[in-house]
Order: C-alpha cells, then structure tokens, then sequence
C-alpha cells in the first residue's frame, strides 16, 4: 500500500466542520495503472469493484490487487465521454450475485445509454440481460449521465444525459434524455412514476429538465434524494431530486455556452426548480457520496463532490432542513480529476480519479 | 489597387473593421438560433427579451471569443490568400475579398470546433445553417476591407493621390 501523503492537513473552513489545524488525514493509493476509471463499489467479502471507461471491470482486493479484466462485459461504445461507466451491486448481492451496469452501447451515429444486470460469481459475468434503453437514439459520444442509486423501497435510479447537441430533448418528455431514469431491478416501470399512463410520455422517466446528471445520493435518514449535474459553462447544479418535477435545462441555467454566450436568458422559470446551489465557476462534478463512517465523525452527514476541472473533492455539509452550507475544499494536493468518491464500509473515503493512469485512492485518518 | 499603396494603419483600420463586421454579425446571429431554439420547447421570447440577449452577446463573453479564436484568424489567412490571388490572377477585389472571407469563417467555425477540447464552443452551430449564417459575417467582413481600402474621393481641381 503507497502513502500519497502523510502529511496532509485538513483546514477547517467554514461553521461546523469543526476541524481543527492538527487534524489530519492520509491518502494511500490503493491502486493505479487505471484507465479512466469511472466507479468503485463495495462488495461483501472486502473487494472492490471498479470500471475503467473504456470497458473494462476489474476486481480490486483487500490488498490492492488488481486483477484481470472480468470476462463477460457486454460490448461498450468506447469513445470521447462514452464508454463503461457506473457498476452497482445488487441490494441482496450476497445471495443473488447481481450487479447492474451502466455504459454507451452501439456506435457514435446512434447510440444510447444502457444498463443490464448480469450474474457475477466472482470471477466472470453470466446471464447479462438489458434492462434500460435509453430512448432516442442519438449521435455523438457526449453527456449519458449513467450514475446508478437504490431507493429505500428496492427502485433503481439512475440519470442520463442531453447528449450535449439533443438539450431541448431534456424537456421533452417522450425522450429518456435527460432525465432521471426509476425502473424495477428487472427493468420493468414502477406503478407509481410519476408519468405512468400519460400518453405519447416515457413511463420510466422520474424528473426532467437535466443537463448531465452524474452524482445521485440517496439519504434515506433525511428522505432526499441529491444529485448533482454539470451545467455548461458555469452553473453546474446540485438538487433535491422529487417525482415529476422540472429542473429546467435548457429553458433556465446559471451558465452559459463555452463561447460565453447566452444560452437562456433566464435562470428562474415558473415551475421549474431551483437548484440547492450552483457551481459558477463550474467544477464538473462527477460523483458524490453521503458520509455515514465513523472515522471522520466530523464529516457525518456531508455530502462529497468529486470535481473534475477543479481537481478536488468538495465537502458539502447539510444543515437539519436538508440545505448545503459553505463548503469546504479537500485533497487538491492530490492534483488529479476526481471522477467519483464513495463512503467505504470502513468508514474510509475512496476517491476515484479520472486519468489516463488514474488510481484509486483511500482517505483515512492520519496514523500517528 | 495594389494593397502597397496603403499604409499600415489604413490596413489596420480596414482590417480591425472587418474582424468587427464578422464578429458582431456572428454574435447575433448565433444568439437567433439559440433563442428559436428555447422558442421551439415553448420559451418566451419577447422582443424586448431578444435584443436584451443579442446586446449581452455582442458586449459581452462571446464577441472576444468568437471575434478572437475564430474571426480574426480566419479573416487574416482569408484576405492574404485572397490578396496572392489577386495579385497573381488579377480579378474583382470584391469577389475574391467577399468570398475568401465567407469560405475563412466557414472554415474556421468546424476547425475551432474540433480543436476545442469540448463538444463545440459555440454551441449554436450544432445547426449548419448557423454556422453557414455566420460564414456570410465573413464575406461581409471582406467586402467591408475592400470598400475601406478604396481611393477616397478628391475635391474638383485636385490630383488624385498617387498609389
């Protein structure tokens, strides 16, 4: 196991956090070589699950092993942001050996996010069915969201992107993209989605209105559901995600296009929601977690945002209403795009970044 | 005309104009399309809503941006290409300038598009005919250089300037 760093310490910013100056914390690379790793998770036995966008899925093990690419991935439409994106194991995994995959599926003239579930016992995946396929089709190789969550009542989340050149699609609701996606976990609609038996409108869609929505986090203590997606230049956005409701892209945002010119001139609409805060400049989240742990009883009950182009890991601390407060920002000496960050059944927070030899990283409390 | 009879500053001032002409003309017609856009999946857009959007455009963020990572490289190549075509094959200042400024800012567009390290920078040419709309700010632009480099015209009586 390397030690990135021994010395870090950990600046408390902001009302709550109650960080002191010798608090301190360490990063150990758990493993690297990756390419463009895009999501860990956690299975029973201590192992690791983690997804290299370009197709690959891999087994990581207590002590870092890495092993070889796990046989029986469906084919993955590699290309730009397209590729293999978020892996989940299934609520029960211990008896059904269930995981749920996301990734672009066809070629860059019509494809699609997809998510399957596939059958893994440990050394190669079996029984791959398709469960979700997103809805037109579309060209390109940008923005599929992709990011995977449990509700509490066994539902499966997940969001998906505009494909950057389709966003008037994200306020059309006879298309998937967009959107955030609630399906059964065998891919059949929940009769209580919120536009089940509306015509000529995608029954599995649960809110519209996204950019591409790459962070989901359910907090079943405080019944909310936070995700975060990018905006465009600027106004990249977390929200409290509720059934039916209209988020606004492209109709109201708080960036503009790259060119810095208007892409809406509004940023608040009737009817449409407001996100819990904004990132202008933008940081491109790519991924977040809820902190429960108890290594960092400071840090329980935070939000955690994966930044790409700022290169850090945001900490959002949540007041008792459910509302982000000042944040606070950690691990920028590590100086690579983070793409993910998860709350590890140790209580450790495992980083995942986004480089064409990303690692992925462990934060524990410094040893003395 | 020969491009030698006019100082340096004149060909600034005529080129400056020009980048000014491609870029503005771009700005508005980039933020049309944005809005027709957001029209089209039942945005409101007043008049008054529109010309408040195309002012922020041309005054702010996008005239610098366009104006300097896609207008005023496109037009510098466009006018010495169009200037060694002149020269070599004779023929209308204004065709070949008009022309060669259109086809610089045609070009310009998908090149600066591919070069970026995002999908495109500017969003609004997802659509051909914008960026074919914007390409005709170009040929404006270099029928603009020419009229400006034309001999100004002298009172009775007096000799013409010499080239």
């Amino acid at each position: 196991m390397k030690i990135l760093s021994g010395l870090v310490l950990a600046c408390a910013v902001g009302a709550g956090s109650g960080w002191s100056m010798a608090q301190s914390y360490q990063i150990d690379v758990v493993a690297d070589g990756l390419e463009h790793p895009w999501s860990v998770a956690f299975l029973p036995d201590n192992r690791m699950l983690i997804t290299e966008r370009p197709g690959r899925l891999r087994l990581v093990d207590a002590n870092g092993t890495l092993s070889d690419p796990i046989e029986g991935m469906p084919e993955v439409f590699a290309s730009g942001q397209a590729g293999l994106f978020d892996v989940l194991p299934d609520r029960d995994f211990l008896t059904t050996q269930i995981l749920y995959i996301s990734f672009a599926h066809g070629d860059k003239n019509a494809n699609h996010l997809r998510v399957v579930s596939a059958r893994f016992d440990g050394r190669r995946l079996s029984d791959v069915i398709p469960i979700f396929t997103a809805e037109p089709p579309k060209s390109g190789d940008a923005h599929y969201g992709a990011r995977m969550a449990w509700l509490p009542d066994g539902t499966l989340m997940f969001g998906t992107g505009d494909g950057f050149y389709f966003r008037e699609q994200a306020q059309q609701l006879d298309s998937h993209l967009a959107k955030t996606i609630r399906i059964n976990a065998d891919g059949s609609v929940p009769a209580d989605n919120p536009f089940v038996g509306r015509p000529d409108v995608r029954p599995e869609i649960y809110s519209y209105g996204h950019r591409n929505l790459q962070g989901l986090v359910v907090d079943a203590g405080r019944g909310v559901i936070y995700a975060h997606e990018h905006g465009p230049r600027g106004g990249d956005e977390l929200n409290s995600i509720q059934a039916g409701r209209n988020y606004g892209w492209p109709m109201i945002s708080y960036g503009k296009d790259y060119s810095r010119a208007v892409i809406t001139p509004y940023t608040e609409l009737p009817d449409m929601e407001q996100p819990l805060h904004y990132w202008t400049p933008s940081i491109a989240p790519g991924g977040m977690a809820l902190y429960e742990g108890t290594l960092f009883p400071q840090w329980r009950g935070s939000l955690f945002v994966a930044a790409l182009a700022e290169k850090s890991i945001r900490r959002v601390p949540i007041d008792g209403a459910g509302k982000p407060g000042a944040q606070e920002t950690l691990f920028t000496e590590v100086d690579q795009r983070m793409r993910d960050v998860r709350a590890g059944p140790d209580g450790a927070l495992y980083l995942v970044t986004d480089e064409p030899e990303g690692q992925l990283l462990r934060v524990t409390p410094r040893t003395q | 005309m020969s491009m030698k009879a006019f100082s340096m500053p004149r060909l600034l001032i005529a080129f400056l104009a020009a980048v000014v002409v491609a870029t503005v003309w771009g700005a508005v017609v980039q933020t049309q399309f944005n809005l027709v856009a957001l029209t089209g999946i039942g945005t409101d857009i007043s008049a008054g809503v529109n010309l408040r959007t195309t002012m922020r455009d041309i005054f702010s963020g996008f005239t610098p941006t366009y104006g300097g990572y896609v207008v005023l490289p496109a037009l510098l190549v466009a006018f010495l290409v169009a200037k060694f075509v002149v020269d070599r094959w004779s023929g209308s200042w204004w065709l070949w300038f008009g022309l060669a400024g259109a086809l610089g800012v045609g070009l310009a567009i998908p090149l600066v598009n591919y070069l970026s390290p995002v999908a495109l920078l500017v969003g609004a040419t997802r659509d051909t005919l914008c960026t074919v709309l914007m390409a005709l700010g170009g040929g404006v632009a270099g029928l603009v250089f020419v009229w400006l480099l034309q001999p100004a015209r002298r009172p009775l009586g007096y000799p013409a300037a010499t080239a």
